[in-house]
Formats: C-alpha cells, sequence, structure tokens
C-alpha cells in the first residue's frame, strides 16, 4: 500500500526506527523537527510500497554518513541533498523514479523523507538492511551482488563527489574518508537500483513497519502491555517473532573505541542475588546476547535494549549503570538469513566465534 | 567568617547562620507569593533567634528556583534575539525550533543566521564577516530587544567568533544583555544554543530579583554582600548571577546536598531529600553533586548544560495514602499537611500519619493514627523501601553499597536500612540542610578548553592555573582552593594530539 506521509507519524516512525536500530544508527531528534517543518510548509512526501515499482524506474540508496557528534553541531539542512542528486542524476543521464533508505535503523531510516521534500521525488517503503550495521556495504544489495558505484559523496560546503569503478567495500572506505574531509558530515547516494532489484533484494514495508512498531509502544502503558501490544502486532500482521529476553538492571557496561567504532560488553542482572545474568556483545549495535553463558540471540536478529517502564529504545552509547531494562529481540528478515547473507552480518563477520541463533527457535 | 544561608522554596523559606563549619542558627519560615517578603521574615527570624552575632555576618548567599519557575511558568520573561554563525550549515533549524509553542511566541524577537562557525576539528566553516554582523547589530538596536543570545557551530570547542560577535553588539547596541552559549552550555548545538536563549529570556528578571535581594538584606539591617547558589553546588557574586540566571535553575536539590555533606561530614554519598511532595535523589561526589551528563528539560525545552544529576520520585511527608487498594501518593497535601492530615485532626491519610503510627517520629497526636492496621503500616513500609532502593540504585555509577544521608523536612521516612545501602545517615538540622548548603558559600572556577601540541600533564597544570585565577577573580581565598575535577578527552579526529581538557577548581568565600 502507498500512502502520504503526516505529521502524526514522525513520533512513531522515529521510535521504531531506534527499536530497528538494534542500540545503533544516529539519533532522530532533528529529523524529527525538521520534517514537522516541511510538512507544516505544505511539502507532500508520498510514500511507495515496493510492489508498485516498475521494472525500469531508477531508485538511489541514500543516507547520511559522520560522527554523532557533528550532527548534534552541524544540524541536518539538506541543501546537499538537491545538488548531490543532481549530480547523479547527470550521471546516469536518467531521471530519478525514488529514493530508498540504506538502513531503517536511526537517523538513517528518515532521511529519505527529508531528501523527498527536498526533491519532490517519493520514498519506497523499504531499505537495504532492516534494521543499522557498523558499515555502509552491509546492506542486502551488496549481499546479493549491486554494485554501489557510482556513487556520490556532498558536503554542506557544496562540494560533490562521484565515485566510480570501485568495488563496494572500496567505496565504502572512500565514502567514510570523503566525510572525514567534509567535516564528518556526508550525504551519500550509492546502489543506483532498478524497480526490479528493490522488489527482490530489498526489505520490504520497513517503514510502515517502523511506523507499527511506534504505535504499539505508545499506545499503551505498563511494561506487560506495551510487549503484549509489540508481540501480538508483529505476529499477526507481520509474521514476524518478537521475544522478551531479559528484564533486570544494567550491572556494568566496557568501552572501547577501535577504528571509528564503539566497541564493548554489557552485563545485566535480574534483582536478588541468585538472579540470571545477561551479557550483550556491542559494536555501536547490540550483536550478541548470552544468558548465563548460554548463547541466546546474534545478529542479525534485532536485540533491543528498552527502558523497562517506557519501552523506548536505548541507545548503545546510552546505556549506564543503573537502568532498569528489558531485553528484546525481533526476528530478522529472511534476506538477511541466507547463507550469503550471514557471511556478511552474522556474528562471525563481527569477530565471534558462533553461528547464527534465530529468536524464532525460542519459546514464546 | 559568619555567612547566612538562605533557600526559598516552593512551601519553606529557609535559613541558616553558619560559623565555619558549624550551624549557629537554623529557622524555617512560609514562602510568600512576594518572594522577597519572605526572605526578609526569613532573615528576620534568623537574626531573633541567633541574636546580635547574626548580624556580623558578612555573605548572605540565597538558592532560588525564581528563575526556573519562570521559565515553566512562562512569566516574567523577556523578549530575545538570537544570532547564529553557521552558514552555510544547520540553517534549517532556526534557533527556537524545538521550543514549546507558547513559550517561544513570548521570548522570540528577531533571528539571525550568519557565515561562521567551526568544523570539528577546529578549523573555520566560514570566515567571520565583520560587514554582515555590524548590519545585524544595527537591526539589533533598531529593534530595541533587550538581550541577545549568541551560538556558533562547535563553539563550546572555539568561541572566537562568538566574542567577536559580542564585541559588535556591545558598539552598536549600548546596554543589551548578551548571552554567549559557549560560556554556558555544552556541545550539542540546539540544546547550548536554548541554554543561551533561556538565559537571555531571564535578563531583566535577573535585575529585578537581585535588587530585591539586596534591599531585603540592607532592610534586614545585615551589612552582608549577596550571593546566589549555582547548579554545581558553589555560589557566584550576585552580578555574575545577574548576567547567568540559568546556573541557579537546581539550587534547590544542589544545596540540600552541600548541606548532607556539611551536616553528615560525609563527601562520597547518596543523598535522599524528603519534601513535602517529592524526594529528590542525588550523588556526591568529593562533596559536590554529580553532573548529568545528558539532556535535561526545562519548561519544555531541551538543554545540556552544567546541570546536577538528579531522580525525583513521589515521595513527600505530605504524599496520600489509599487504603482500598493500597496506593502510596503520587498526589501530596503539600503545605497543608499541618491542617489536612489525621495527626493533625484532618482527615486526609498522608504518609506522615504512618510514620507517626509507626513511632518513626513525634508530630501531632498519635492517637488519631492508633486505629490503623499492621497490615497497611507493613504495605507501607514495603512500599517505601522498593521505591527507595529503585531509585537509589539507579543513581549508582558502579556496583557496592554506599551510605545515604538522609535530609528535608520527611526525612524520617526512610528507613533505618535500605538494600545496597552501607548506612543511613539522619543528621542533626536535616530540615534545613538546603539553607546550611547555601551558607557554605564556596567559590569555584572552571576552566574547559582544546590544548594542541602540548603535552597532557602541562595542558592540565595550565588550566588548573587558569582555574584557580578565574575563582580568585570570583571572590575565592587562594590559601583554601582544591580541584575538585579534571576530565581530560583526547580529541583522535584532531590533529596535532590535541585535547580537551576541564578543571574545575572551589575554595572558601574569601573574608570581605
Amino acid at each position: 500500500m502507498s500512502w502520504i506521509l503526516q505529521a502524526e507519524d514522525l513520533a512513531p516512525i522515529a521510535l521504531g526506527c531506534a527499536m530497528l536500530g538494534s542500540g545503533g544508527g544516529g539519533d532522530t531528534h532533528c529529523a524529527i523537527i525538521l520534517l514537522g517543518e516541511l510538512i507544516r510548509q505544505g511539502h507532500r512526501i508520498p510514500i511507495v510500497d515496493p510492489a508498485h515499482l516498475a521494472t525500469e524506474e531508477v531508485i538511489l540508496t541514500v543516507g547520511y554518513v559522520g560522527a554523532p557528534i557533528v550532527l548534534a553541531e552541524k544540524l541536518l539542512s539538506g541543501g546537499e541533498i538537491v545538488s548531490a542528486i543532481d549530480a547523479m542524476r547527470d550521471r546516469l543521464g536518467r531521471p530519478i523514479d525514488a529514493l530508498i533508505a540504506s538502513e531503517i535503523g536511526g537517523l538513517n531510516g528518515m532521511v529519505p523523507l527529508i531528501a523527498s521534500a527536498m526533491t519532490g521525488l517519493p520514498v519506497v517503503d523499504a531499505d537495504g538492511m532492516g534494521r543499522a550495521f557498523p558499515r555502509g556495504d552491509q546492506v542486502t544489495f551488496s549481499i546479493y551482488g549491486h554494485s554501489s558505484v557510482p556513487a556520490v559523496v556532498a558536503g554542506e560546503g557544496g562540494e560533490v563527489v562521484i565515485i566510480t569503478a570501485a568495488s563496494n567495500a572500496r567505496s565504502e572506505e572512500l565514502t567514510r574518508a570523503l566525510s572525514v574531509q567534509m567535516g564528518s558530515k556526508a550525504f551519500s547516494i550509492e546502489y543506483p537500483l532498478s524497480g526490479e532489484d528493490v522488489r527482490r533484494h530489498a526489505i520490504p514495508r520497513t517503514l510502515s513497519l517502523a511506523r507499527a512498531i511506534g504505535r504499539a509502544i505508545s499506545g499503551t502503558i505498563g511494561a506487560e502491555a506495551r510487549f503484549e501490544a509489540l508481540a501480538s502486532m508483529l505476529d499477526r500482521q507481520w509474521g514476524i517473532a518478537t521475544r522478551r529476553l531479559f528484564a533486570g538492571r544494567i550491572t556494568a557496561c566496557s568501552r572501547d573505541t577501535r577504528g571509528g567504532f564503539d566497541r564493548g560488553m554489557i552485563e545485566i542482572a535480574q534483582s536478588g542475588t541468585d538472579g540470571q545474568l545477561m551479557r550483550i556483545a556491542f559494536q555501536n549495535e547490540f550483536l550478541v546476547a548470552y544468558r548465563d553463558d548460554a548463547l541466546i540471540a546474534t545478529t542479525p536478529d534485532i536485540i533491543s535494549i528498552v527502558d523497562a517502564d517506557t519501552f523506548h529504545p536505548i541507545h548503545s552509547e546510552g546505556i549506564r549503570y543503573g537502568q532498569q531494562v528489558e531485553v528484546l529481540a525481533i526476528e530478522a528478515p529472511a534476506l538477511l538469513k541466507t547463507a550469503e547473507a550471514l557471511h556478511m552480518v552474522g556474528p562471525r563477520a563481527f569477530g565471534h566465534d558462533c553461528d547464527f541463533q534465530p529468536i524464532a527457535a525460542l519459546p514464546a | 567568617m559568619l555567612r547566612i544561608g538562605v533557600d526559598v522554596g516552593g512551601t519553606n523559606t529557609d535559613a541558616a547562620l553558619l560559623d565555619g563549619d558549624s550551624v549557629a542558627a537554623a529557622v524555617k519560615t512560609p514562602t510568600t507569593a512576594d518572594v522577597t517578603t519572605g526572605i526578609r521574615a526569613a532573615l528576620a527570624a534568623l537574626i531573633e533567634n541567633a541574636g546580635e552575632q547574626a548580624r556580623s555576618a558578612r555573605a548572605v548567599v540565597i538558592g532560588t528556583t525564581h528563575f526556573v519557575n519562570a521559565v515553566v511558568e512562562r512569566k516574567r520573561l523577556n523578549r530575545v534575539s538570537a544570532v547564529r554563525l553557521c552558514l552555510p550549515a544547520s540553517h534549517a533549524l532556526p534557533p527556537f525550533v524545538d521550543w514549546p509553542a507558547d513559550l517561544r511566541e513570548l521570548v522570540r524577537q528577531d533571528v539571525f543566521l550568519l557565515p561562521g562557525g567551526y568544523e570539528v576539528d577546529g578549523r573555520e566553516i566560514a570566515p567571520f564577516d565583520v560587514r554582515t554582523m555590524e548590519d545585524i547589530a544595527r537591526r539589533i538596536a533598531d529593534s530595541g530587544v533587550s538581550a541577545v543570545a549568541i551560538s556558533g557551530v562547535f563553539s563550546a570547542l572555539r568561541n572566537e567568533q562568538e566574542r567577536r560577535a559580542r564585541e559588535i553588539i556591545d558598539r552598536f547596541c549600548p546596554g543589551i544583555q548578551i548571552t554567549l552559549s559557549s560560556e554556558l552550555g555544552r556541545t550539542g548545538l540546539l540544546e547550548r544554543e536554548n541554554v543561551a536563549l533561556l538565559n537571555a529570556s531571564l535578563f531583566e528578571l535577573a535585575r529585578k530579583t537581585v535588587a530585591a535581594f539586596k534591599d531585603a538584606i540592607s532592610g534586614s539591617g545585615l551589612d552582608a554582600q549577596l550571593f546566589l547558589t549555582q547548579n554545581d553546588g558553589t555560589v557566584m557574586r550576585a552580578d555574575a548571577a545577574e548576567q547567568a540566571p540559568v546556573l541557579c535553575f537546581s539550587s534547590g536539590p544542589t544545596n540540600s546536598m552541600r548541606g548532607a555533606a556539611l551536616l553528615s561530614g560525609c563527601s562520597d554519598a547518596i543523598v535522599v531529600d524528603v519534601g513535602g511532595t517529592t524526594s529528590d535523589i542525588g550523588m556526591l561526589v568529593n562533596g559536590f553533586p554529580r553532573n548529568a551528563n545528558g539532556v535535561v528539560e526545562v519548561g519544555g525545552v531541551r538543554t545540556l548544560f552544567r546541570m546536577p544529576d538528579v531522580l525525583c520520585l513521589g515521595l513527600g511527608g505530605g504524599s496520600r495514602i489509599r487504603t482500598d487498594p493500597f496506593r502510596l501518593g503520587p498526589d501530596s497535601v503539600g503545605y497543608r499537611l499541618i491542617e489536612e492530615a489525621r495527626v493533625f485532626g484532618g482527615d486526609v491519610l498522608t504518609a506522615t500519619d504512618l510514620a507517626v503510627a509507626r513511632g518513626r517520629i513525634a508530630i501531632g497526636d498519635r492517637a488519631l493514627v492508633a486505629d490503623l492496621p499492621e497490615q497497611l503500616l507493613a504495605e507501607f513500609e514495603s512500599e517505601t523501601r522498593a521505591m527507595l532502593e529503585d531509585g537509589i540504585e539507579s543513581m549508582k555509577t558502579k556496583a557496592g553499597d554506599i551510605p545515604v544521608i538522609a535530609v528535608g523536612g520527611g526525612a524520617f521516612l526512610l528507613p533505618d536500612r535500605l538494600a545496597g545501602v552501607s548506612e543511613v545517615l539522619f543528621v542533626k538540622h536535616h530540615d534545613v540542610a538546603n539553607a546550611v548548603g547555601a551558607a557554605m558559600a564556596q567559590i569555584s572556577g572552571e576552566v574547559d578548553r582544546v590544548f594542541s601540541g602540548v603535552e597532557r600533564d602541562k595542558a592540565i597544570h595550565a588550566a588548573t592555573e587558569e582555574a584557580r585565577d578565574r575563582a580568585v577573580l570570583a571572590g575565592a581565598d587562594p590559601q583554601t582552593l582544591e580541584t575538585i575535577d579534571v576530565e581530560d578527552l583526547p580529541l583522535a579526529y584532531m590533529p596535532g594530539g590535541a585535547r580537551r581538557v576541564r578543571v574545575r577548581v572551589a575554595g572558601e568565600l574569601e573574608a570581605l
């Protein structure tokens, strides 16, 4: 189903994007305000169902690359979006039909909406991750053999750089290096796709999914009711399994910043002296969860740590000793669970010596 | 040196006279609608209680929620124009963009964006444009607005451009009040800018309030200098407070925590301040309140600046108790406790009534609550315990038992033992801990700067020296200065081994 974005969709979508971010993805506060302003000014942001895309349509994958601290100072303004899309249109020599998010998790899930308001192009209700991952080339489009180039990187100073003839991994490295040069915040367009590519290899309807998750969590009060609303909605309407892995308090969190990523281990304890213990390893996103040393959930399933009362997801950077939390797991989409996908986004791809352990196999 | 501390709360205005580290006298008086009258009454009561020695006090330190209340109530605020150095970045989300509409309508005058700001590595996004700034300054002068807030991208790292903008506005608009975001807030443009905007909107109120406080002091026959308490637990001279009223926002909980440290002699502990309606839980580190490290909302506006990390629970002496089924609060009879509570002959069952029935405190008439069933008392006990243990645990930064200091008028609601707590300290003068905290009157100096090409030790040394100079300039006795906070952050993405160093020192008020 296709729809038009409304102002009242913004808060639930932001909440859902944070949940699907699995502890990663940028802060959505500025995106909510900016989109609210754009809608108020009369911009119309159409969302198209991937099933409605014609085979030959041209779709661009968009998102921001940069450091969170920079996005907190150099606020989203979108000027670079228009020049980047113009550059890509010139390069391809064809009109652009729609935009798609590289990742639905966090801020980047909402960036195509801003780009749509700036350019009038519709946004495909889908993305390339179904969640968030640390690297830009951990998208289904790369996993299933699409080339990320030509790619465009644009800074807010007006510079536009086109990358051609590079492997997906190399293009990712160049994009990151360029983003640093551009003040650690750059708009990126990559993976020019056809309508058919998107229909086959994008994770479908994730914008609608984010909105549904946000609505389910905020539509009721209390942890029991919130989980029940979320799990039954995901099960009945989406066929997605959800598990409540743990409830307790953060008792330790160790961190280490290496290679531009924030890595570490979180420990959560149940109340009482003989309660169970959960440990969760993260690299920006929460990746692997152990309960009393038994492996219980792994990437690509979405592990989310939420406030025990509001169910609002907590970013991995925001984890602190003493927080009362629940740990939820949401089943990853099928496209992330094939052998070739697990090679790129399974636990071993992040250096964990274990295999993917689907949460859908756990008792409900 | 004798100092007087005054804490103006929603219900009571408390005053204490401190001689060195000991409490010479303390009083509790009702807060009045006109705050100054209440302060004058409190000072009069204190002088009567303490005798002539009170008149030799040379400093009166006032902690007030006046400024934060003005923001929350949307009253007594002046209009503000905003100047942001950012173009070509950050233009789509202009100043005031995330404010609640009613507050924005009340405060926003004009908004100006101009080229400038810095990259994360300290390079200029665009050079400072003198001509454009002068043009903006002329328009500000023409508008007649009384206060301006200046912000700039990454100004918390470098603020030369903000300072140049201030010089120009100062020249074109004599007498205007100017707030720089870099002098008050942290990294996070919108939130730091919001702090500056709020500060500027309180300019006229701050000037009037300080003048009224000075009148109250001289009207009480005291020959003492006025100080205001600030968010970090230290105090600032009245003229500095006039320039930075936002730094007084959280003086209530801060004063209680400082007072608790003095009264207990314990400088690393959790403080639970139980009032009439709520309890504030905070953490003392080195005798000072721990800072919040995230966004704090004030009157619906997101801010990022020096604020204490305080957790507020719905537990107070006046909290209402329902019995069928059992429920504690969250509503309270507040200051009407002495009329409405059962032990005072009223017909509302409150937390105080249950504490009296359990023999925790002897106030009112215990016979009036003799009929309360044992099971209700047990339920109350376990509910209170659960709330407090939960709150205390979430304020800790690491596992392990830690002492708790119980202060505030409702301190008797705390049990003697709590899980995760090594001991619960009940102290004398607990009900005026906030006024005691104000009277402690420590003066601080802070430096927060990026050093490039300097070794770590040298950078910290240089920052400490400058922080000491600032504290002395603000009125501290150099002999008593101690370093209370050192933060050292290597900036990996900046060339030349740059590091950001933040040093805070504090010491006694110099004898006047």
